[in-house]
């Protein structure tokens, strides 16, 4: 009903599009690029360009895994953008960016913080298995067709990074 | 607890940012002035009447919550019984609705050929009582057609913007062209689905949804679309509408599989009236199609053109799908790749063929004991039967290899089929 609406050319379904997913997207982005500026960037390009694309829009699917699959490549884009740049010499501040207006940024616990640097730390490919499946709540085939590879290349990855960060994080979250 | 799960539930529960007030409001900001400007530049569909749909929404909700009353009503009432879904009346509840959304998704597998390498089609079709049918038929998701139906006006025309051409079918009366809407009507599909044998599924949830299920198998599943077919129906716990029907079909004695899923149902919602009439460019082409009747004539003549094509063979099946995929066979063996551009003779073959499969399938959904026997009976065999059905009591119609057709006794019968 939402994404006829939205179709339709409906302002108040498009608003309660962005209050459904905003928080899940956002967490999804940064988790994918642990940079709270970049994150805010690429939901930002998501949402406008999804809101651009009534016309085009189908029907059919999930919504959800749409706008997943749509910042999925966008935070890769940013990967990518960022590696052609040179070195800066803030790279190594802390990503999450904090300001003394919470307000004004993203808002997170301690926990939040704490998870997601050890999850900024896999492989970018290993990154978007984990979070894509436990954040983005997507099936394994559907991130093997987002990857392009089989289903037991994405379990693999999958396994991997889930050893990894119980490596990173010392087992502090397995007591 | 394995550590594998506690790092798992960790990130799925406590891995949460939130965006701040400021940041939230700048970004909707934007976004509201993106679709702004896009109405500005790109003609969109005819704004809905929202606040009509709010009311049907409200007013779905409502007979939602009534419906969940009823259930939590009876199972006071009848503490023994699980089933969640009030089956009896759920025929009676799809009668009353007067449109519907749906999404349907269909994958062919075929021996031999990878998966992966057939066709993704994804069809969304609209169903009005008041406007009609409006099909978009999209393949590896590019647009292939959108074919707008619509009985009362008498408009069956298919645009297909890829050729920039339309075909309008022509001689068929509003009775038929209903007949030919309810094929693909999910209402029609449901009603079939309840008035023949079917076993319960139990419980399961589909995209979050508590949904109860329904089993029917055997080849008159789909009308005789299929030599044989599984459909399962889910309907929702509490609203009684179906949110998903998925069907599995056998095509040439298992060569080839196709399973279809029917979901993303919306039932009861608004429609704009737009949305069903023709949109034709002025730059498309245009073909008159002569739809034949289905009927025994045009059934022998539909076997003598597909004998003509085949050098004498019969198709193997009647099956509609069996059928179509003999035919382009049949034709990709005489064209070789020219059957891209020959979409001419595809298009008439197919629609002068395709009778006999319809009418097979009317046979197999009346009950008249049809039996084809196809896949041994050739020209070569003109005494031989090749299609027969009961006609009356005691009547037995048969079309023999020769193509010639007569009645006879059901002892008659058993001697000819011995």
């Amino acid at each position: 009903m939402l994404k006829w609406k939205f179709k339709c050319g409906s302002k108040d379904a498009l608003r309660r599009i962005y209050e459904k997913y905003l928080d899940y997207l956002l967490t999804l982005t940064m988790a994918l690029l642990n940079n709270a500026s970049s994150a805010e960037d690429v939901v930002h390009d998501v949402f406008v360009s999804f809101a651009k694309s009534a016309e085009e829009f189908k029907l059919s699917g999930s919504l959800k895994y749409y706008l997943a699959t749509a910042v999925c490549n966008r935070a890769r884009d940013q990967i990518r953008a960022k590696k052609r740049q040179p070195a800066r010499l803030d790279e190594s501040d802390p990503v999450i960016s904090s300001s003394d207006d919470p307000e004004q940024s993203v808002i997170y616990s301690e926990e939040s913080q704490r998870l997601n640097e050890a999850v900024a730390q896999l492989p970018q490919q290993q990154r978007e298995v984990v979070v894509l499946h436990l954040k983005g709540e997507m099936k394994f085939r559907e991130i093997a067709k987002l990857q392009g590879e089989s289903i037991n290349t994405i379990l693999g990855r999958y396994r991997y990074g889930l050893n990894k960060l119980r490596s990173i994080l010392n087992g502090e979250v397995e007591k | 607890m394995k550590p594998m799960d506690n790092m798992e539930e960790a990130i799925k529960k406590k891995l949460n940012f939130t965006a701040g007030a400021k940041m939230r409001d700048r970004i909707l900001d934007d976004v509201l002035k993106a679709q702004e400007n896009s109405k500005k530049t790109i003609p969109v569909l005819k704004e809905p009447n929202v606040r009509r749909i709010i009311m049907k929404s409200r007013t779905i909700k409502l007979a939602a919550a009534a419906a969940v009353i009823i259930i939590v009503a009876l199972i006071i009432n009848f503490q023994f019984s699980t089933s969640g879904v009030a089956w009896g009346a759920l025929v009676e509840k799809i009668e009353s609705v007067e449109s519907v959304v749906y999404r349907l998704t269909t994958n062919v597998k075929m021996q031999g050929m990878p998966q992966g390498q057939t066709p993704k089609t994804e069809t969304i079709a609209y169903y009005s009582s008041e406007y009609g049918t409006r099909v978009e038929n999209y393949i590896n998701d590019q647009l292939s057609f959108i074919m707008y139906l619509n009985p009362k006006e008498n408009i069956y025309v298919s645009v297909m913007p890829g050729q920039k051409k339309f075909m309008r079918f022509t001689n068929k009366s509003p009775d038929e062209l209903k007949q030919i809407a309810e094929k693909d009507d999910p209402r029609v599909m449901v009603r079939h689905m309840m008035s023949t044998e079917y076993k319960h599924l139990g419980r399961d949830k589909i995209n979050g949804i508590d949904v109860e299920g329904i089993e029917c198998t055997g080849p008159k599943v789909m009308g005789g679309m299929f030599e044989e077919a599984t459909a399962r129906l889910w309907v929702e716990i509490g609203t009684d509408f179906p949110v998903c029907i998925e069907i599995e079909g056998i095509v040439s004695g298992g060569q080839m599989e196709m399973s279809m899923v029917m979901d993303d149902f919306q039932w009861n919602v608004e429609l704009d009236p737009a949305l069903f009439v023709p949109d034709i460019p002025p730059d498309y082409t245009s073909r008159e199609i002569n739809l034949p009747e289905v009927n025994e004539g045009t059934a022998i003549n539909a076997l003598h053109l597909f004998a003509e094509l085949t050098d004498g063979r019969y198709p193997g099946s009647l099956a509609l799908m069996t059928l179509m995929k003999e035919i382009t066979e049949e034709l990709t063996k005489k064209y070789g790749i020219k059957i891209i551009v020959k979409q001419d003779e595809y298009t008439s073959a197919i629609q002068n063929i395709l009778p006999v499969g319809s009418f097979y399938a009317q046979l197999v959904a009346a009950e008249k004991e049809a039996v084809y026997y196809g896949d041994s009976v050739t020209a070569e065999n003109p005494e031989a039967v090749l299609l027969r059905w009961k006609a009356s009591d005691g009547v037995y119609r048969v079309i023999f290899g020769d193509l010639s057709a007569g009645n006879f006794s059901a002892e008659e019968l058993a001697e000819l089929e011995k």
